[in-house]
């Protein structure tokens, strides 16, 4: 019952009419019946439990994938492992800080894209097998004309091996969590090894890890993605699109 | 189903154009003010405390048979920066802002080796007590194997009052560097003996002088000049 009496007192204190009589509250009774009775007659609210199709579990899963704040640089490369633009010597010089003072730089991020490969074994855990790319550039601009005076930049691949738990599955909707690990590997950072054969460079490595609380796929075939997530890969959002055959 | 492909669209193009992350365009940026903050905490302010560790030194030789004595006078100067185990007859050492002091040969001639705060040039001064507790202060630090890019020379007159002053009666500092693409000089001077400091005392410790100017003559390639007006509650920088 949505109205009691002291509501029904409240609304017809006028006295335009009296629904507060016995014949006004059956009326209304019969209004809502009538509303309940309109709603189940829609096939969304009418159908059986037993009408729902089946899960349909897809064994393969290809997605690409956009995300913001970028991993890596939310962890702080900061440009710092790459030769500066500068000497070495130059935020300790006097002709350093006035170079420095004459231009002003701007920190760019591509934010992190991944190409993923997932085999759901069942309809609870899947293995993810992805390549993350995140770039970014730190730009020197002249303050007297807004020209680019130099450049440094980072670029970082990485690989990584997810597990996934899915704890909702529907047909059209999934909600999961996942954890990942895996490798970064730099495209610009090197580091020097000396042996018999001289001096050779090696790209640089770090450990990569990526934790997902909550994710939502929406879709059968052709689905979009959202995730929450947190770790060297992005710390934010996730949003993507994928194909599950 | 077109509409969602045109919103998955719209949201891939966005984060395609990438993000700026962090720009100082818009900062304030004033090489004066760095370049004095550097020059002044590496070599400008170690003379005047080493001039406190000098006078306090000097006068420490004529009572240092006297334990108690000495080290209320330590106290004195240094307050809780005073640590007994670091008083020898012949070196003293009080950190992080002095450094270190050692007896030479030579009565009334000490080497000191200041504590250095920001990654300056790491060097030894000469400080010749002169008497009536004025000292004079030296160094000269060129051809460093340790900083073969820049080097320094400094001079100094520097007197400790009863009032709790340190008086700079002359300072002429003469700092050069090669940064790999850039050659700059820079000159400090303090020559009409109007820059003066308040020696450490009751553990307050403030290495701003109270009063007085330093001039900076730049030149090389980067040029420019200013002088540094000291006052009671901070500085001025006045461009010549």
């Amino acid at each position: 019952m949505l109205l009691n009496r002291e509501s029904l007192r409240y609304c017809n204190y006028r006295g335009d009419f009296c629904i507060y009589s016995a014949v006004g509250l059956f009326q209304m009774n019969k209004l809502i019946a009538a509303i309940l009775v309109s709603l189940l007659s829609f096939p969304c609210f009418s159908k059986g439990k037993e009408d729902w199709q089946p899960y349909d579990l897809k064994k393969h899963e290809f997605a690409l994938s956009g995300a913001v704040f970028p991993g890596r640089y939310a962890f702080g490369y900061d440009f710092d492992f790459i030769p500066r633009l500068y000497s070495p010597t130059y935020y300790a010089s006097v002709s350093g800080l006035y170079d420095n003072a004459a231009t002003y730089n701007k920190e760019r991020s591509t934010n992190t894209w991944t190409f993923s490969y997932t085999y759901n074994f069942t309809r609870i855990f899947s293995l993810q097998a992805s390549l993350s790319y995140e770039g970014g550039w730190d730009e020197y601009y002249s303050r007297a004309d807004d020209s680019l005076v130099g450049m440094t930049e980072c670029h970082y691949l990485t690989p990584m091996l997810t597990a996934r738990f899915s704890w909702l599955n529907r047909n059209l909707v999934r909600i999961y969590s996942s954890v990942g690990a895996g490798i970064a590997v730099s495209l610009t950072d090197e580091y020097y090894t000396v042996s018999d054969d001289g001096v050779s460079t090696h790209p640089e490595t770090y450990i990569s890890l990526q934790v997902t609380p909550v994710g939502i796929s929406v879709g059968r075939k052709l689905f979009g993605f959202f995730e929450l997530g947190v770790g060297t890969i992005y710390v934010g959002g996730c949003f993507g699109i994928g194909y599950r055959f | 189903m077109k509409k969602s492909l045109y919103i998955v669209a719209a949201v891939f193009m966005l984060l395609a154009q990438g993000c700026v992350m962090y720009s100082d365009k818009d900062e304030i940026e004033n090489a004066q003010v760095d370049v004095s903050d550097l020059m002044y905490f590496n070599y400008v302010s170690p003379v005047i405390s080493m001039a406190e560790l000098a006078d306090f030194f000097d006068r420490y030789q004529d009572i240092r048979t006297d334990r108690d004595q000495a080290e209320a006078l330590a106290r004195s100067y240094f307050g809780e920066y005073f640590n007994p185990q670091n008083l020898f007859y012949e070196e003293f050492s009080v950190h992080p802002y002095w450094g270190k002091i050692a007896v030479t040969e030579t009565d009334g001639q000490y080497l000191v080796y200041p504590s250095v705060v920001r990654g300056g040039i790491q060097t030894v001064y000469t400080v010749k007590a002169l008497g009536g507790r004025c000292y004079e202060l030296s160094c000269d630090a060129t051809g460093s194997h340790d900083d073969s890019w820049r080097s320094l020379v400094s001079e100094s007159m520097i007197r400790c009052g009863d009032d709790g002053l340190i008086r700079v009666d002359a300072m002429h500092i003469v700092y050069k560097e090669n940064s790999g693409k850039k050659e700059v000089t820079v000159e400090m001077d303090s020559s009409d003996g109007s820059m003066a400091a308040r020696m450490c005392c009751d553990d307050i410790y403030d290495r701003y002088p109270v009063s007085g100017t330093l001039g900076f003559n730049i030149s090389g390639d980067v040029t420019d000049a200013f002088v540094i007006s000291f006052h009671e509650y901070g500085y001025d920088i006045v461009a010549e």
